[in-house]
Parts: structure tokens; C-alpha cells; sequence
């Protein structure tokens, strides 16, 4: 080996509790990176290859009960790949403790499952009479014993689980995944045994991928008549075309976040590599003095030097490569168990290790390359004489000279001050550099901050200690008198909840809104008004919309009029304001 | 001042100093160290600059050596005007015609012995790099270090380190070699050796320019140079090894 790398050797061997902390401080940046890169990539593929593998319905059109000859007719649709029917019921489940636990029963259909399919993760499917849970959710029960269900009507029903599955579309419709009940799934055939009427009341869709905008919309239209002209009414029609797994939004916002963070490491990681450099070659500059005079030119001394840097970057991707890749796969195994997807296997990830690569190469010469260029132009007299401490910077600025001048202040307090300013550059790096730690781990907090405010916002609007949900409309003023009937409850109020579609001027269906109708003088609403005023006494026909509406039809006012069906009716409603809701894209109103 | 000693009249200087002058510039006021040298130091010499601290001693040596620049004049080594040269090609001719030995020898004390040695042969790229261990032991031999080739500069005596930094100034056989005070820090013993390494040295036809305080030394010196508050006071000759110098073999001239 060349006497010139076994300087190099040394130099790292003498150095060597500095450049390790260097090293892991460049690994941890990296690693980080790694992780957030690899495992957003790999989380996303999944998710996406996942959801697409379980052939997820385009449109979702809710209307009356039907059976599988308006399938037929919907399937023999020019630019319909397939169509199926579904129903949800709302029942309960008795839990170990005793509890009844809200569940949503899906109904599969008669023939094999070809839209939204449930992925059978152990047992087998259901039977007549039988029963399988989704994983999603905790339940009391094991492959084998019988489930007690109670239907909506109050019957009590023992069912068999068979299995346990994975339905990811559990939250497609209203981001709702994370307060999703348990899901469970029962054969077309068990409907009458649960006192239902063997029917579907939901036509899933899926379309050639090739249709152009303007076909897809004439399909829905011609898929909208076909159902009206069967004498069924559409309660809504929901475009699903482009939307990703329900929960990639959440991958999305959370790398983000740590992406961040990540970057703000390897950020830490340049400065801590400037200061080691500024304070090695502080120490060497009598060294690289004598490699000038004994033949060494500056070009051979920056790239001994870079060379040096070089292998801590290097040193660090080989480390934080294969952790991060496993780290990521750890992240996408854990994320795929709460995140409702299929979580593939250990792989690296070339956009990922590219990153990592490039910031390895780049990042530590980047932040080397001054202190290692201002070292190698140090003249050789200038070099071989130096004690490694700059004596001619302080005194210089104005600053220097008002510390000069300070009086009272003890000799040490007088040399610490000094001793603070006089390198300012490496000061200013300093300050950077606890700026940028403070600023990290602000913004964790920031981020903690930034939840609770988010579950603050909802909550605003859900302010009851206790909600009860019923399965049809009851008269307010008996459910009250219940209520009331128990010593504990301070106030009733009650809230009723409709889907409607918003209504375009010439009367064609735009969105699926959500409206909540609740006293004027509500007490279980804190709303947060972005516009207008909030619904008084008195008023008529009067509605507030959330900001998903100012975001999407930007044009609207207070005081505008806008139209919605409400079963079966076409109804008007003027805009008394706009209020803040959890900032989605879900209409609320 | 001009000081002219060609030993044998016709020949012509390997360095040559013309109108030198060097000022340094303080807050306190301009310093001049060096004022208007004319200087000449031929193949085969062993020169002994001489002076009392701040007489200009040293800037004279990094003149040569291309450590310090001069604010006038020229110096030419070999016909080369060397401050002309951009500081990489100064430091790669530097590496291949001077060899520095400085008062605190200044070894890469990380390196062995060998290491320190072959440091010049890499950097210029002089010599097959499969030759250069054998070349670097031979080097520490000729020093008498041969059985310390492998030690850290630390673990060995002064002098053995300041020969070990006379081996490393020998690497790529320059055919100058500059010493600022070599034996400044070693006894009495240690220095008569350090001077004999340069004797040979010069009675092999290189040119030796040595600062130093020692007055015993003269007699081994074919002449000496006298600085005072930058000015060169007195040549001194020393006829007698002058003589020798002339009828020494000469080593190659210098690269450019």
C-alpha cells in the first residue's frame, strides 16, 4: 500500500472515537432515509399491488334491493369488465365479556367473488349458516367455535367462523377505517336465515381501463337508466376509478413528515463531518506542510483528504443499507397488519439505495470540501510553523473590539467570551447546528400538536360523551323521555345522518355528501366557521358545508343555492357559511 | 551586497540569486528580512548560512526552496526561475531537486521509519513503485538505521530521527539538499554525525545548503554566507574543500 493511505489509515485510527460517532452519525442519517424511502416505496407497492390484485370496484351505485338479473344486464354493458352485487348488515357481536359489539355483516355473492375479493388468510370461506372475520379487528372468537350474533331485528344467531380474511376496502368510502367496526361475511344463501330478504342493495362495477374521461361518464349515466329503467331508485353513485388503497393517504402524510426529519438528520450528519474535518486538519496542517515540501501538490492533498471522507460515507452506507432495507421491511409488515394491506417480502429498494448512495457520496465531500480546501492552500512556511490554532482572526470586527473593551468581567469569563467569537465561523456552524437539532425535535412535538388539534377538530362536532346509533328513524321526544329516564344523563340532543348527492345545474349527480341534521342551538357542536354564520333558529332550508366544497367548487358563496337528492327528492338548500372539518376531501354538510 | 565564489571560474551556478529582496508586512510596519542578495551556490558545495536570530537565515533557505516568495529579485535553480512556476509544478520540482531536512526533522510521526522515506518517491512518482522499499532501506542503511527501518519515528532517539529526515530529503537523490538548523536540537555526538552525512553528501557532488549556529562546523564547509539584518556580510571561502568539490563526480541536473 502507498505510504500516502497509510497515512490516511492512521489518521482514522487515531481519530478513531471522533470519525465513529461521525460514522454512526452519517449511518443514522442514512438509515433513516433508507427507511423512509425504502419502506414509502415498498408500503406503497404493496398497498397498490395489493389493492389492485383484489380487483376493486370502479363505480359503487347504492339502490333498492335487486338480484343477479340486473347484474346480468349491467355486465352485458359495452365497457363493463364485471359486475356484482353486495349488501352490508348492521348487527352485533357477543363478546367474551359479554358485550354487544357493532359489526358490519358483508354478504358475498353466489358466484365466486370477482370485485372488492376478500383475501382468505386462514380457514376456509364461509358456508350456509357460517360466518369469517376480517383480521382487522380483534374479536374474542377462534376458527371453530360458534359466533353469537344479535340481527337488527333482535334475533340471536350461533354462527361457525370458518376463517379469517383481509377485506381492504374497509374504509374506501369515507376514510373511516381506523373507527371501523369488525367485519364479518356470510354466503347470499345465510341472508334468510338473518331474517334478510335475499337481495343485494349495492351494484359493484368494474371498467375497461382504457376508457377515455368522457366514456367512463357516459358509462355511469348509461349505468345510472339502466338501473332507474329497472324501477329501482339510485341513492348513490360513488366514482372509485382512481382512488388508491384507503389507507395510502396515511403512508403518504407520514413519510412526509419523516422524510423530514430524515433529511434534517443527514443535515446534522454534513455538520458534524465539517466540524471533524475544521478540527483534524486543524491538528494535521503541520502534517500537510511537510507533504508540500516534500514533493505533495494541493490536488494530491485534497484527495487524500476526500478519500478519507469518502469512507465514512462509504463505511456508512454498507452499514445503513441492508438495516434500512430490513428496517423498512419490519415497517412494511407492521404497517400491513394496521394498515389493512399485504406486506411483500424483504427487497431492496434501487430508488431507495440510489438516495442513500448519493447522499453517502455526495453529502460528506459536500460538507468536507471546505475546511479540506482552505487546509490544502495553507502555504508550506505557514503550515509548518502553525500550533493548529488561528491566531490572527480575533480582534478584527467590530464585535472582537466591543469584547476587547468589556470591564468588570473576571480574566476567565473574559477568555470564555473571547474564546466564543473567536472563530465565527465555526460559531455559526455551531448555532446551525443546535438550531437544526432544536428544530427536530420541535417538530416532533409540532407533530403531536398538529394530531391532537386534528382530533380536537373532529371531536368539536362530536362533543356527547355517549352516541347511540339506531337502525331506522325513532320520534325524538320518546327517545329523550328514555334517556332522561336514567339519573346520569345531563342533556339529550339528537342528530339524524343522511347520504345525499349533490346536484349539478342541470340536475346530474356530482358528489356523495354526508348531511348531518341537528338543533340550530346544538351543544354538542363547536364549529369552526370558515365563512358565513353558523345555522340559527329559525332558519329554513339553510345549510353549512364543510371546506371539501370551498376546495372543489371554489365558486360557491354564501348565499348561494345548491341542490341535493335526498331520497328520491330533489331539495334546495341556501349556504349559510362553511365551516373546518378535518381538512379531507370527504363532503360534509 | 553581491557575494561571487565560483571554484572553478568558468562554470555556471546551479543557484542563483539575483537583487533578492524580501519585506513582510506587519501591523506594526513594513520588516524587511532580505535586501538585495546576489547570491551563487554551485554543484559539490556545502554552504553555511549564518547569522544571529532575525538576520534572515531562514528566508533566504525558503527562498530557495520556494516556501517563501521573494517581494523582488529572482532565484533560478538550474536556469529554472522558480517562483515563476504555479504552486502544484513548484511543489512536484520541489520533490524531485530539494530535499528539506528541517531543525525538528518534521517526520509523519504515524509512518515508520520506511514509510516516511518512501512518502517523496510516491508523491513525485520517482522510481518503480516495486523498487522503492529496497531504494528507502537502502537510504535508511547509508544513515544507519537500517535495523530501525520499521519503528515509528517516536520510538527512536532524536538523532536517529534526524537522520531518518536526511534519508527522507535523499528519496528522490535531489541534487540540492536545504537543512535549517539540522542539528539545532541534538548533542554533540548526533550533530559531528549529521555533519558527516552531509559532508559525503557534498564531496558526492551535491550541493548542501545548511543554517547553522555552530561554529565548530566551518571548518567542514566549503564556505560560509554571513547575514546580518538581511544583508550577506561576509562570504568566507574554504579554499581547501572547495578544491576537493572540484574534482567530485557531479549527480544529474536538475528537472524542470
Amino acid at each position: 500500500m502507498r505510504p500516502r493511505w497509510r497515512k490516511v489509515i492512521a489518521d482514522w485510527r487515531s481519530n478513531l472515537p471522533r470519525f465513529i460517532l461521525v460514522t454512526l452519525s452519517l449511518m443514522g442519517g442514512l438509515f433513516s432515509i433508507g427507511i423512509i424511502a425504502g419502506g414509502y416505496i415498498t408500503t406503497l407497492d404493496d398497498m397498490q399491488g395489493g389493492f389492485s390484485a383484489i380487483n376493486p370496484s370502479d363505480i359503487r351505485i347504492r339502490t333498492e334491493n335487486f338480484d343477479q338479473s340486473l347484474i346480468d344486464q349491467v355486465s352485458s354493458l359495452d365497457g363493463v369488465t364485471a359486475a356484482e352485487g353486495e349488501k352490508m348488515i348492521f348487527a352485533q357481536l357477543l363478546t367474551a365479556e359479554g358485550k354487544w359489539q357493532d359489526i358490519i355483516i358483508r354478504v358475498l355473492p353466489e358466484e365466486e367473488q370477482q370485485i372488492n375479493q376478500v383475501e382468505l388468510l386462514e380457514g376456509r370461506l364461509p358456508q350456509e349458516e357460517e360466518i369469517i372475520f376480517d383480521i382487522h379487528r380483534a374479536i374474542d372468537y377462534q376458527i371453530g367455535e360458534e359466533v353469537t350474533i344479535q340481527t337488527a331485528a333482535g334475533q340471536i344467531r350461533k354462527m361457525q367462523l370458518t376463517g379469517m380474511v383481509r377485506d381492504q376496502t374497509i374504509g374506501t368510502l369515507s376514510g373511516s377505517y381506523f373507527i371501523a367496526p369488525v367485519y364479518a361475511y356470510v354466503t347470499y344463501d345465510t341472508l334468510p336465515w338473518l331474517n334478510q330478504e335475499k337481495s343485494y342493495d349495492l351494484l359493484l362495477v368494474t371498467v375497461e381501463p382504457e376508457l377515455s374521461n368522457q366514456e367512463y361518464q357516459a358509462l355511469k349515466d348509461d349505468l345510472t337508466g339502466l338501473v332507474e329503467q329497472s324501477g329501482r331508485y339510485v341513492f348513490t353513485i360513488t366514482d372509485l376509478r382512481y382512488d388508491n388503497h384507503p389507507n395510502s393517504g396515511y403512508v403518504s402524510a407520514v413519510s412526509n413528515l419523516l422524510a423530514l426529519l430524515g433529511f434534517l438528520s443527514v443535515f446534522l450528519s454534513g455538520f458534524l463531518v465539517y466540524n471533524a474535518m475544521a478540527a483534524l486538519l486543524a491538528q494535521q496542517l503541520q502534517h500537510i506542510g511537510i507533504l508540500k515540501a516534500i514533493g505533495a501538490r494541493q490536488n494530491s492533498i485534497i484527495k487524500m483528504y476526500m478519500v478519507f471522507i469518502f469512507v465514512f460515507g462509504l463505511l456508512a452506507l454498507v452499514v445503513a443499507v441492508p438495516l434500512s432495507a430490513l428496517a423498512a421491511n419490519s415497517l412494511g409488515q407492521f404497517l400491513g397488519l394496521r394498515l389493512n394491506f399485504n406486506a411483500g417480502g424483504l427487497r431492496l429498494v434501487p430508488l431507495a439505495v440510489m438516495i442513500q448512495t448519493v447522499i453517502a457520496i455526495i453529502l460528506p465531500q459536500a460538507a468536507g470540501i471546505v475546511p479540506i480546501l482552505k487546509a490544502s492552500k495553507v502555504s508550506v512556511q505557514e503550515a509548518i510553523n502553525s500550533t493548529g490554532i488561528q491566531t490572527d482572526e480575533f480582534g478584527k470586527s467590530r464585535l472582537d473590539r466591543r469584547l476587547e473593551r468589556i470591564k468588570g468581567a473576571g480574566r476567565p469569563l473574559l477568555i470564555s467570551l473571547r474564546n466564543t467569537f473567536r472563530r465565527k465561523s465555526r460559531l455559526v456552524l455551531t448555532l446551525i447546528t443546535l438550531s437544526l437539532a432544536g428544530a427536530v425535535f420541535i417538530a416532533t412535538f409540532n407533530v403531536r400538536a398538529s394530531v391532537e388539534a386534528y382530533i380536537e377538530k373532529v371531536t368539536a362536532y362530536i362533543l356527547a360523551d355517549v352516541n347511540l346509533d339506531f337502525d331506522r328513524n325513532y320520534r325524538i321526544n320518546e327517545i329523550e323521555a328514555i334517556a332522561k329516564t336514567i339519573p346520569e344523563v345531563a342533556m339529550v340532543e339528537p342528530r339524524s345522518a343522511v347520504t345525499a348527492q349533490l346536484l349539478n345545474a342541470d340536475g346530474g349527480a356530482l358528489e356523495t355528501v354526508e348531511i348531518w341534521g341537528t338543533p340550530p342551538e346544538s351543544l354538542t357542536i363547536k364549529p369552526i366557521l370558515l365563512d358565513g354564520r353558523w345555522l340559527v333558529k329559525g332558519d329554513r332550508n339553510a345549510i353549512v358545508l364543510n371546506e371539501a366544497f370551498a376546495s372543489f367548487y371554489p365558486d360557491l358563496k354564501v348565499g348561494d343555492t345548491v341542490s341535493f337528492t335526498i331520497r328520491h327528492r330533489e331539495v334546495d338548500f341556501v349556504i349559510a357559511g362553511f365551516f373546518q372539518f378535518i381538512g379531507s376531501d370527504f363532503f360534509l354538510a | 551586497m553581491t557575494t561571487d565564489f565560483d571554484p572553478r571560474n568558468n562554470r555556471s551556478p546551479l543557484i542563483e540569486m539575483k537583487a533578492l529582496a524580501k519585506t513582510y508586512y506587519t501591523i506594526s510596519g513594513a520588516y524587511p528580512a532580505l535586501k538585495d542578495i546576489n547570491l551563487k551556490f554551485y554543484r559539490g558545495e556545502f554552504v553555511g548560512v549564518i547569522g544571529k536570530s532575525g538576520s534572515g537565515k531562514s528566508t533566504l533557505v525558503n527562498m530557495i526552496t520556494g516556501i517563501d516568495h521573494p517581494t523582488a529579485g529572482k532565484v533560478y535553480v538550474d536556469g529554472l526561475d522558480i517562483h515563476a512556476l504555479p504552486e502544484s509544478r513548484q511543489a512536484r520540482w520541489r520533490g524531485k531537486n530539494l530535499g528539506v531536512v528541517f531543525q525538528f526533522f518534521q517526520l509523519l510521526p504515524m509512518l515508520t521509519l520506511t514509510e516516511n522515506v518512501l512518502l517523496p518517491m510516491d508523491f513525485c512518482n520517482m522510481y518503480d513503485p516495486a523498487e522503492r522499499p529496497a531504494r528507502a532501506l537502502a537510504l535508511l542503511k547509508m544513515v544507519g538505521l537500517e535495523q530501525l527501518a520499521h519503528k515509528m519515528p517516536g520510538s527512536v532517539s532524536v538523532g536517529q530521527q534526524q537522520s531518518a529526515a536526511i534519508a527522507r530529503a535523499l528519496a528522490n537523490d535531489p541534487p540540492i539538499i536545504v537543512a535549517d538548523e539540522p542539528t539545532g536540537n541534538l548533542d554533540l555526538k548526533t550533530a559531528e554525525s549529521v555533519y558527516h552525512h552531509f559532508a559525503r553528501l557534498a564531496a558526492e557532488g551535491r550541493t548542501i545548503i545548511m543554517i547553522t549556529h555552530d561554529p565548530e562546523i566551518e571548518d567542514r564547509l566549503t564556505r560560509t554566507v554571513r547575514l546580518k539584518d538581511g544583508e550577506v556580510i561576509s562570504p568566507v571561502k574554504n579554499l581547501a574543500i572547495a578544491a576537493s568539490a572540484e574534482t567530485t563526480n557531479q549527480p544529474g541536473g536538475t528537472d524542470r
